[in-house]
């Protein structure tokens, strides 16, 4: 044995601080943080409620540093992303961002993220659970480099009607011309930052991603402009509104990865989560593709809806029922939104409810008044997906505010 | 659909001509293409790999009328062991050589594995269920295998399951106890594989052999009048008689895919295309999927199961010459199958090394002989020689091995060492080069409960159809696997012939 | 003196069994040849102030709802878990299991960037087989050829279940069942080190190697037990695991029960095929119509019974049943608390479950030596230190490790278990250990060493083998102990067996009692709930 031995330490628990940190730490009165693809992401800084309503009516910034992030480079860079993507990659340009999903072989949907054409042989996906095992799976026997950089990328997101205004403020001319799902290499305080015209809310924004040591300096020159137009850093609360009215679906909330399910029966099909519309056939094979030409002729055993719910309380948790009586469903996200005034939620329903039987639809809502709990059944409507969208978030040039 | 062929079938070794004759044989216009200039696959060439005796199952050798063309069986091959405490002669269900009381045990077993492997044999001779959404006919085959077990009657029953996925070790151990006979039946339960006779699951894989190569009845092989030559051709006359044209060096470099999903043929290696709505290949699933048809064909799951199926071949096969025999082997001797392992711990320390990717310093060696013009020539498989043996294989390990499997044959056989003239080792790994054998692995990959009957290749894949529509496995790699017994290309023609090439 | 029901040897199945029966309202006695109760799930103070866990040393399989039903609890049982673990390398490298989901993570990368995601496909898939294999646990396993209403409806029931997992997982079923266990984590794992990490537990207490077919379900055995719901966790029993007998013991005895020490049993007295009492070695005589033995098939048929009572089938089944111990055990008091050069100084993992291996090529030929009859030069050792974590089993300061090793013969090839022998066995271990630790050799102030000789001797174990009797697919389900008798009773009527060499086999997990209590009750026409959780 090597008496010399230096000790190693072990591996820190718990959550590790992004490089943005310290900024919302000054700002996070709640002191709420959440535990994040392991970091600490902050739940609510003061108020939930007056951080959405930045969302809809300032400029927010909101940390996406620890979403999980990974680079795909080399000459068959676009052959594995089309392989492994349900959506034709080969007609998504360098210099864009495309929505995805990607499936197992069953048409079970794995997970969703969004697909940065860096280059014609390089790309970067964001998502939400780890892929890297998936990526090389699916790249095995092509010539492609696929590895992690969710820590070596920092990001956060700033989105609000004002942040075009604010880039403006800042001289980022490339704000003129970018349309939605545009990506640019601009530079904000003499630091690279890849900008991208995308988001989470529905609402006008982008996502500003840059190497971790140039972080502090991208995000204080974004925050000063921008307090002008009345900035401010939101939590996860604020931002789960503003999702769910947007319409955007969230792995191990609404739907569970097939590859992270326990129970068997637990995976869905784009078909059952309604993304039925970033499927493509009309492209070589690709995973699940035969399993998934043979789910789309028929009717999914159970669907994810929109819905909306009479008066005013949200429906979290809730069961859904048929007349009353019989169970037919439950309650994956819902929201009173303040922005439209409407009750609104996500909900999975077994056939024929929802898609052929959608009335008499009811949910069980439990609510607390003092300690007693009071049961209410509220009429259920089915919807259709988004429940708010802003013109501005596609307008080119954007507006200011 | 229109082509130049109804079949192509990839390979020309005794699966791919048995599937070859079965579909020409009704009606279907089939193309043989084969990368050697040779046919036949193991059983090809002056000195075959597949130098074993064996047996074409019955139902084959009826069905493509093999006895018209010239197959014929002589008496089915005896076992002689050697080594160790002494000589034992089997014959079936007899053994001479051992005491009067482990004889009689040893026909107990030999009749109770038959009875066994009996009940197993239905199995073999269909395609595996699936187990999804209860298939009439696949709940039919699980019900017909339920029943022909429970038909043992109750005492054989449960016994059988409770040794069915125990090792051969143990159950010698119970009813014959250690010594040259056990070494004998834990050849056969290992040979091919990666697993020693301590391995659970190797009664599992006696059964299985027994049941599929019983040409002379259960787990009696014999040898064809004529050698392996004399099957191969039979097969060629089979396949040829009934209008099947057979290519020799004619590799196929892939398999081609149309935009709907099917494949539509075979682009050689010297650029020519050739078009058929059903192709077969006798290739190992891995080179078949992965090389041959590519995995942007496949799913990333069958991808990852298609690298993790246990291919580690583990025999290597020596060519031994002798000018003459020495005094301890005797011409009548060759007639038989020699097993020189001495006892079931020596085969199970010979495995010990096999594991690490060494070489054993003991062997365990099976033989068989024939006389040629300038004396003798036997032809020896030693195990376990594996395929990723570390620092890879060299003319020196070659050298080794050649060297440990004499010095085994002569402790064996009194001067046998000083006759040798000459000796050639083929290895896994050469396996590999020439036949394409992934692996080097003769059963194209392990006969394991976990890679057999509807995992075989891998689940999902088990019924001769692969993922790309009209592409065909007929191959060991597909159900009942290895062996010389034609099963899976028989099976596996009669699949395509079922599907109609025309999904 | 005539009982309800008599229960030979007071180990944790045992004491299940009786504590079943006694709440049934039978006048019950139980007979332990050693002068105190445990079996192998016992705490003993060799050393003045040192309790060890001279057997058994961690706890998890223990079923909660025996736990509730014998009010445990109450009788001082308190599990604890602990929460990590590592693996040693001889390079100075170690892989720390951690509990905390996110520590782990960023353990596994650091070997391999690809293992954090392949070693949640493991847990994945070992968790969906522990849901599957749960179920049948508290469960009497049918007979395949019996034609019984019961048999029939068990059968459909297991049937069901499997047909239920669909087509992959049924595949993925058998492979777990057959599997290696190095095979089984090939396909999720690529560092070596973690996977030796996680294959200790498909070999502990067995006679096959982690290249073994069979061997990824040792480890789904070890997995399958639980800490309050946390599936595969393992705890300390606080006092050591004699707590849990003692529990058991005490519990059994509020219900009326009757425990004597001191006396094995001479003979099952049997008469016109039927059991009616026991004879103890100290000429005592015992009468009871129901007669449970918790000894292993071996102890309680072929040395226990007379031969001609029963079937020849039966006692070949018997003589042929495999036990074959391949498990040592230390039991040290240490002075302090021994230091690891590589570890940084309070590493939380030090209070988990410690191993010194460089890879599965090392755990194997550890194996190799095992058959052919020598103890591992290079030994798997399972080594915990539960002082750091439960105040009750040494001074103040002062440490108690529990070493389990593997793999150890039941015969030596040259020599048999003496002092000599045994003190060579402990060496082995303690210089393997020394290399990672330098002063443990130092802090050894007393030290207890268990061949499986001397566990056959001491607890009545056959061969040492810590589960009754090996866990391979031939000696599993209704092939435990002997097929056509894997439902707890035995040929002799009224004589039934409750040990871990029934059904679902070893381990401090009480099963085999609780289901044995169960069918003695049924014969009686009683229907006892076991509270069989969800």
């Amino acid at each position: 044995m090597n008496k010399a031995l230096t000790p190693r330490p072990q591996m820190p628990m718990g959550v590790l601080k992004t490089p943005f940190h310290e900024r919302m730490d000054a700002e996070n009165f709640q002191q709420s943080w959440m535990n994040w693809n392991g970091y600490a992401s902050p739940g609510v800084l003061d108020t939930a409620e007056f951080e959405y309503f930045a969302i809809r009516n300032q400029a927010t910034l909101f940390d996406i540093s620890p979403m999980c992030k990974f680079r795909i480079k080399g000459p068959d860079a676009e052959a594995v992303m089309n392989r492994m993507m349900t959506r034709d990659i080969r007609k998504q340009k360098p210099g864009r961002v495309s929505y995805v999903i990607w499936c197992d072989e069953d048409g079970n949907v794995v997970d969703d993220g969004t697909l940065f054409r860096r280059s014609e042989d390089e790309f970067l996906l964001f998502c939400q659970e780890p892929q890297l095992l998936w990526i090389k799976d699916v790249a095995w026997g092509f010539d492609v480099e696929a590895t992690e950089v969710t820590h070596d990328l920092a990001g956060f997101a700033f989105q609000g009607p004002t942040t075009a205004a604010t880039l403006r403020d800042l001289k980022i001319r490339d704000v003129e011309e970018m349309r939605a799902f545009d990506i640019r290499d601009i530079k904000i305080a003499g630091k690279r930052v890849m900008i991208s015209r995308t988001g989470f809310t529905g609402d006008l924004g982008y996502e500003l991603v840059m190497a971790p040591k140039d972080a502090l300096a991208v995000w204080d020159a974004v925050y000063a402009a921008g307090q002008r137009r009345g900035a401010r850093i939101i939590g996860n609360e604020a931002l789960e509104m503003a999702r769910i009215e947007a319409g955007f679906l969230l792995p191990r909330v609404d739907f569970i990865s097939s590859q992270t399910n326990l129970r068997v029966n637990r995976a869905r099909t784009p078909y059952e989560i309604g993304l039925d519309w970033l499927v493509t056939f009309d492209k070589p094979h690709f995973n699940g593709k035969r399993a998934l030409q043979r789910l789309a002729g028929v009717a999914p055993k159970r669907k994810l809806f929109a819905i909306e719910i009479s008066r005013d309380k949200a429906a979290h948790h809730a069961l859904v029922y048929h007349r009353k009586t019989r169970e037919v469903g439950f309650v994956t996200s819902a929201l009173w939104s303040a922005t439209t005034k409407r009750n609104i939620a996500y909900a999975w329903l077994e056939a024929p409810f929802g898609q052929i039987e959608k009335d008499d639809l009811w949910v069980e809502i439990y609510l607390q008044r003092e300690i007693e709990w009071q049961r209410r059944m509220e009429r259920v409507q089915i919807v259709e997906r988004p429940f708010f969208v802003h013109k501005r978030r596609t307008a080119t040039p954007p507006l200011n505010f | 659909m229109s082509g130049d062929f109804d079949a192509i079938v990839i390979g020309a070794g005794h699966n791919g001509l048995v599937a070859a004759a079965r579909l020409a044989k009704e009606g279907k216009r089939v193309v043989v293409l084969e990368t050697s200039p040779v046919v036949g696959g193991l059983l090809g060439g002056s000195d075959p790999v597949a130098a074993m005796p064996f047996g074409i199952h019955p139902k084959i050798h009826s069905g493509l009328g093999l006895a018209r063309h010239g197959l014929r069986y002589g008496a089915p091959m005896k076992t002689l062991s050697l080594g160790g405490e002494g000589r034992v002669e089997i014959d079936g269900a007899v053994a001479r050589g051992v005491s009067q009381a482990m004889a009689a045990n040893y026909a107990d077993l030999h009749r109770k594995l038959a009875r066994y492997s009996g009940a197993l044999a239905r199995m073999l001779t269909k395609a595996p269920p699936r187990f999804r959404d209860g298939v009439v006919g696949d709940m039919l085959t699980m019900a017909q295998l339920g029943l022909s077990i429970r038909g043992l009657g109750k005492a054989d029953m449960r016994d059988m399951l409770r040794i069915i996925l125990s090792n051969v070790w143990d159950l010698c151990e119970d009813e014959i106890g250690d010594g040259p006979l056990a070494a004998a039946l834990a050849m056969d339960a290992t040979l091919g594989g990666g697993i020693g006779p301590r391995s659970p699951g190797t009664v599992l894989t006696l059964l299985y052999r027994m049941a599929s190569t019983g040409s002379g009845g259960a787990g009696q092989r014999s040898t064809p009048v004529g050698g392996a030559a004399a099957v191969v051709s039979a097969l060629v006359k089979a396949a040829e008689t009934s209008g099947a044209a057979i290519r020799t060096s004619a590799p196929v470099a892939r398999i081609l895919v149309d935009d709907n999903d099917r494949a539509i043929g075979v682009a050689l290696e010297n650029g020519e295309e050739i078009r058929a709505p059903l192709i077969l290949s006798n290739a190992t699933p891995r080179r078949t999927l992965l090389d041959l048809l590519g995995p942007q064909h496949l799913n990333a799951e069958d991808v990852a199961r298609l690298r993790h199926m246990a291919t580690n071949g583990m025999v290597a096969r020596l060519d031994l010459d002798l000018a003459e025999l020495p005094a301890g082997l005797t011409e009548a001797d060759l007639a038989h199958r020699i097993v020189v392992a001495g006892d079931m711990r020596q085969v199970e320390r010979a495995f010990n090394a096999a594991k690490y990717g060494e070489l054993p310093a003991v062997p365990a060696v099976e033989f068989t002989g024939r006389k040629t013009e300038n004396g003798w020539r036997l032809a020896a498989l030693a195990q376990f020689a594996p395929s990723d043996l570390k620092g890879g294989w060299s003319k020196a390990k070659k050298d080794r091995l050649a060297k440990s499997v004499i010095k085994v044959l002569d402790g064996a056989i009194p001067g046998f060492g000083g006759k040798i003239t000459g000796a050639e080792v083929r290895s896994p790994t050469d396996l590999e080069a020439t036949y394409g054998l992934t692996g080097g692995h003769w059963h194209h990959g392990e006969l394991r409960i976990d890679q057999m009957l509807m995992m075989r290749p891998f689940a999902g894949a088990a019924q001769y159809r692969m993922p790309v529509a009209g592409l065909y496995l007929c191959g060991a790699g597909a159900h009942p696997g290895g062996d010389i017994s034609g099963l899976p290309g028989w099976n596996a023609a009669g699949q395509a012939i079922k599907d109609g090439g025309a999904q | 003196m005539k009982y309800d029901a008599i229960i030979v040897g007071a180990g944790h199945n045992g004491l299940t069994t009786a504590g079943f029966l006694a709440r049934a309202g039978l006048k019950t006695l139980v007979i332990e040849k050693n002068d105190y109760v445990g079996g192998a799930a016992v705490s003993r103070e060799l050393q003045p102030g040192w309790t060890y866990s001279n057997c058994s040393y961690v706890c998890s399989l223990l079923r909660p709802e025996i736990i509730r039903a014998l009010e445990l609890p109450k009788y001082g049982l308190q599990v604890i878990p602990y929460e990590s673990g590592a693996t040693f390398d001889s390079k100075g490298n170690y892989f720390n299991y951690s509990s905390d989901h996110d520590a782990l993570r960023r353990e596994l990368v650091r070997n391999n960037p690809e293992d954090a995601d392949g070693y949640e496909r493991y847990s994945r898939a070992v968790m969906r087989q522990c849901k599957f294999i749960k179920p049948l646990l508290m469960r009497t396993a049918p007979d395949p050829t019996s034609l019984r209403p019961r048999d029939i409806s068990e059968l459909l029931y297991i049937g069901k279940r499997f047909y239920d997992l669909g087509e992959r997982e049924m595949a993925e079923t058998v492979r777990f069942w057959t599997m290696s266990i190095a095979e089984f984590l090939d396909q999720y794992i690529k560092s070596d080190l973690v996977k030796v990490h996680l294959a200790g537990s498909g070999i502990i207490g067995t006679g096959l190697g982690p290249y073994s077919p069979g061997t990824a379900y040792v480890l789904l055995h070890h997995y399958m037990g639980e800490v309050d719901g946390s599936i595969g966790a393992w705890g300390f029993s606080r006092g050591g695991m004699g707590s849990i007998t003692k529990a058991m013991a005490l519990s059994f005895q509020d219900a009326g029960g009757e425990i004597r020490t001191g006396s094995g049993l001479d003979q099952f007295i049997v008469k016109n095929g039927r059991v009616v009492g026991v004879a103890l070695e100290n000429g005592d005589e015992f009468y009871a119509d129901t007669v449970v033995s918790g000894m292993d098939v071996r102890r309680t048929f072929i040395e226990h019974t007379e031969e001609k009572e029963l079937p020849e089938e039966f006692v070949k089944g018997v003589k042929r049943y495999r036990f074959r111990g391949s498990s040592g055990k230390l039991n040290v008091a240490l002075d302090g608390m021994p230091s690891f050069p590589a570890a940084p100084k309070d590493a939380r993992f030090l209070k988990g479950d410690l191993h010194f291996l460089d890879g599965m090529e090392e755990l194997e030929r550890a194996y190799d030596d095992w058959k052919e009859g020598r103890w591992s030069a290079s030994p798997y050792v399972d080594f915990l230190i539960p002082t750091q974590i439960d105040p009750t089993m040494a001074p103040p300061d002062k440490h108690y490790a529990t070493i389990f090793v593997q793999y150890a013969p039941y015969e030596l090839a040259n020599g048999t278990w003496d002092d000599a022998n045994r003190e060579a066995f402990a060496k082995t271990v303690i210089d393997k250990i020394s290399r990672h630790s330098p002063d443990f050799k130092d802090l050894i102030v007393h030290k207890e060493v268990r061949s499986p000789a001397d566990i056959e001797r001491e607890v009545g174990l056959t061969e040492g083998n810590i589960f009754q009797g090996e866990l391979t697919f031939d000696q599993l389900l209704f092939n435990r102990p002997v097929p056509g008798y894997a439902q707890y009773r035995s040929p002799i009527k009224g004589l039934y067996m409750c040990g871990s060499s029934s059904h679902p086999g070893g381990g401090v997990m009480g099963a085999p009692g609780a289901n044995a209590a169960r069918e003695v009750l049924l014969d009686l026409g009683k229907k006892i709930d076991l509270g069989a959780a969800a």
